[in-house]
């Protein structure tokens, strides 16, 4: 193996990705004082986040009558109890001063006539236990990601944190104690081999979507953090949960948002009728979305579909004028006219459910911290690893996450995680020396999918992959589907043994970093198919033919997954959280979910 | 351009939507190759702009402040197929 200089940097805390959860985390950890920086591989308001256009919830009450216990029984009930309840009074409390924060901090809210922050409907958001329609979403017009990442990254400058852009996360590097001691990644722009050390890092890297073909993610939702925590031997949790996004433009993938029925737009079928009205009787368009999904998709099974296929469904809004279609929907008509070739204010969209979300990933506790089943200790801590945003399983979202939840919990989670850091750690502590052997396992890796030379284009096994998650791990899963899918996706991932990498530079090297990404989608699509196969029940997002029931009695706890090096999966599980953290809030129990 | 400007692009062209990887990697997969040096400098320049205000281009709700940046979003407006 080549012998790799390597440059060393020492923080307080090291954050890896800069999309809305770890800039979040950057400016707060700085700003309580501590010595951060922040590792991303894309510059940071070029992150995922900045796709997200919807908005955030948070029960402001600006529009009518609202409380953040409305708000926590719309996130239990839209994750199918499978949320953890602690987690979810913590984040729907929090989602308030959170806001008025971001606020405070620049980022520039859409308003009312009167000076308050403007909210609109969103999908599964009710007032009352689902009795009215709440109007809990705050939006800076359509730009609400990018105004977050873009405030954000100016308070984390303004507070001296320290970014490293354009950094690929390699590995982390853990001590023989089992604490996570660092992070090793590749500058790309130099070639450089960087190891961040610190007393704490936090994965801040996204979800997984790019393990789907079709997906509303951008191509740098590769879940590099996952990969990371699965190679270091730990589990991921519930990872059979996939959100399908509604309305994915069909063929194109490219997302129109929930705020488009929110503002009057609805489904149709080939019979042009709203059918919606017979899934969900009340919420209708507005149910959650893993409901719109299967009503979808089981509209094009019994033969209702739209187009020449009969494989889609319409999303209607030309009823709502130009006026507002241009005002409160900006890019959605000319999204549809590029991606769809159509002309909103005449034609409906055609749409299909698309890879969306992963409610999924790395399991923690609502203060950020990284947590696995050790022996009976069902919440055992991992030293020094802490994960939020789309890269965590908090869990907030159970088996589904409600539109405009997803924001909120990489602002409430990036802040948790500072809040945190900022009680165990004390700045400028010495770090103990690694041993010497920390970074074997990772550079050997590295060097070894540098010099790939086996006969498979990364592409190649990428495009593999992505078809089998699609075809078998999909918005409806039954047991021979699941069962062959999980034979396929060993033959992906047994494939990647014969990856052949044909540059062997180390600057400005994507085939080397698309390799990279390749493994860590390949262990979590591993995860995923399994974790689905094994779940014999229905609930939130995953929906079994073979068993349409929801089963509290065996199924209402986490599944934890580890995938070791030659793609062989094993399980475990937690229990769901069923308490909450103090009496101003009670307890959800489960019962069956209709919208 | 240099080899190393020309693999600098390539990831470049990753935005924060998928959208955008698909509009300025058409243009990167397709357009590029017919391209002059001004006009590669120019696209590159481009994916300094953020990407909100690349999509109010790439859409036409508002235009460049430059004409090469306008030509191309032209070109991926004219020839650019779902």
């Amino acid at each position: 193996m080549e012998s790799y200089k390597i440059e060393q940097h020492k923080f307080d805390v090291i954050v890896v990705g800069a999309g809305g959860a770890g800039l979040r985390a950057t400016f707060g950890l700085a700003e309580k004082g501590l010595k951060v920086a922040c590792v991303t591989k894309v510059f940071p308001t070029r992150s995922h986040t900045v796709a997200a256009q919807g908005g955030i919830a948070a029960a402001l009450g600006n529009m009518g009558e609202d409380d953040w216990r409305f708000h926590f029984y719309d996130t239990v009930k839209g994750g199918d109890w499978l949320g953890d309840q602690d987690a979810i009074e913590y984040m729907c409390r929090e989602a308030i001063p959170s806001i008025y924060e971001l606020d405070h901090y620049g980022v520039p809210f859409s308003r009312t006539g009167e000076g308050r922050i403007y909210q609109r409907p969103f999908g599964g958001m009710t007032t009352h236990y689902g009795k009215g329609t709440a109007q809990r979403t705050c939006a800076a017009a359509d730009r609400t990601g990018h105004a977050m990442l873009h405030t954000l990254y100016q308070q984390a400058l303004a507070h001296d944190a320290s970014f490293f852009v354009e950094y690929f996360a390699i590995d982390l590097i853990f001590d023989d104690e089992g604490s996570c001691r660092g992070v090793l990644a590749l500058d790309m722009s130099e070639g450089g081999l960087h190891l961040f050390r610190a007393q704490a890092v936090v994965l801040a890297t996204g979800g997984y979507g790019r393990a789907y073909f079709s997906a509303t993610s951008a191509h740098t939702c590769t879940g590099d953090g996952g990969g990371m925590v699965l190679r270091a031997g730990l589990a991921l949790q519930d990872l059979e949960f996939v959100q399908f996004h509604p309305t994915g433009i069909y063929g194109a993938g490219c997302l129109i948002t929930e705020g488009v029925r929110g503002e009057g737009g609805y489904l149709t079928n080939a019979d042009g009728e709203r059918f919606m009205e017979r899934y969900a009787p009340s919420a209708k368009d507005l149910a959650s979305r893993d409901v719109v999904s299967r009503a979808i998709t089981i509209e094009i099974r019994e033969g209702r579909g739209v187009g020449e296929h009969k494989d889609h469904a319409f999303l209607n809004l030309m009823h709502l004028g130009p006026e507002v279609i241009h005002e409160r929907l900006p890019g959605i008509a000319e999204s549809a006219r590029i991606f769809a070739g159509v002309d909103v204010t005449r034609e409906p969209i055609p749409i299909l459910p698309t890879v969306h979300y992963n409610m999924g990933g790395i399991p923690t506790n609502y203060h950020g911290e990284v947590v696995q089943k050790k022996g009976n200790d069902v919440d055992a801590v991992v030293p020094g690893l802490f994960a939020i945003g789309e890269a965590a399983c908090v869990s907030v979202h159970g088996g589904n996450r409600l539109g405009s939840n997803s924001l909120l919990d990489l602002v409430v989670f990036g802040r948790a995680v500072a809040n945190r850091c900022a009680e165990l750690i004390k700045p400028g502590m010495t770090q103990r020396d690694l041993p010497s052997h920390a970074l074997d396992k990772a550079l050997e890796r590295f060097d070894g999918l540098r010099h790939a030379d086996g006969e498979l284009p990364t592409a190649k096994i990428r495009l593999d992959m992505q078809r089998i998650m699609q075809s078998d791990a999909a918005v409806f899963r039954t047991g021979g589907t699941l069962k062959e899918g999980c034979a396929r996706i060993d033959a992906a991932h047994a494939s990647f043994k014969d990856v052949h990498v044909s540059d062997r530079s180390l600057v400005w090297n994507s085939d080397l970093i698309e390799t990279l990404e390749l493994a860590n989608l390949l262990d979590q699509a591993v995860g995923t198919m399994y974790s689905a196969e094994q779940r014999t029940e229905s609930r939130g997002a995953h929906a079994r033919e073979d068993f349409p029931e929801r089963d509290d009695a065996l199924w209402m706890q986490h599944t934890l997954v580890k995938v070791d090096e030659q793609g062989t999966p094993s399980f475990d599980y937690r229990p769901v959280h069923m308490f909450t953290l103090t009496d101003e809030v009670e307890v959800v129990p489960p019962k069956k979910r209709v919208y | 351009m240099q080899e190393a400007c020309i693999k600098r692009l390539r990831w470049r062209i990753r935005r924060g939507s998928h959208e955008l990887d698909a509009l300025l990697g058409f243009w990167l997969d397709e357009i590029f190759a017919q391209t002059n040096d001004a006009q590669r400098q120019a696209f590159d320049q481009l994916l300094d702009v953020s990407d909100p205000t690349l999509w109010e281009w790439c859409t036409g709700q508002s235009r460049p402040p430059r004409a090469d940046w306008q030509a191309i979003i032209d070109d991926i407006h004219t020839r650019y197929r779902f």
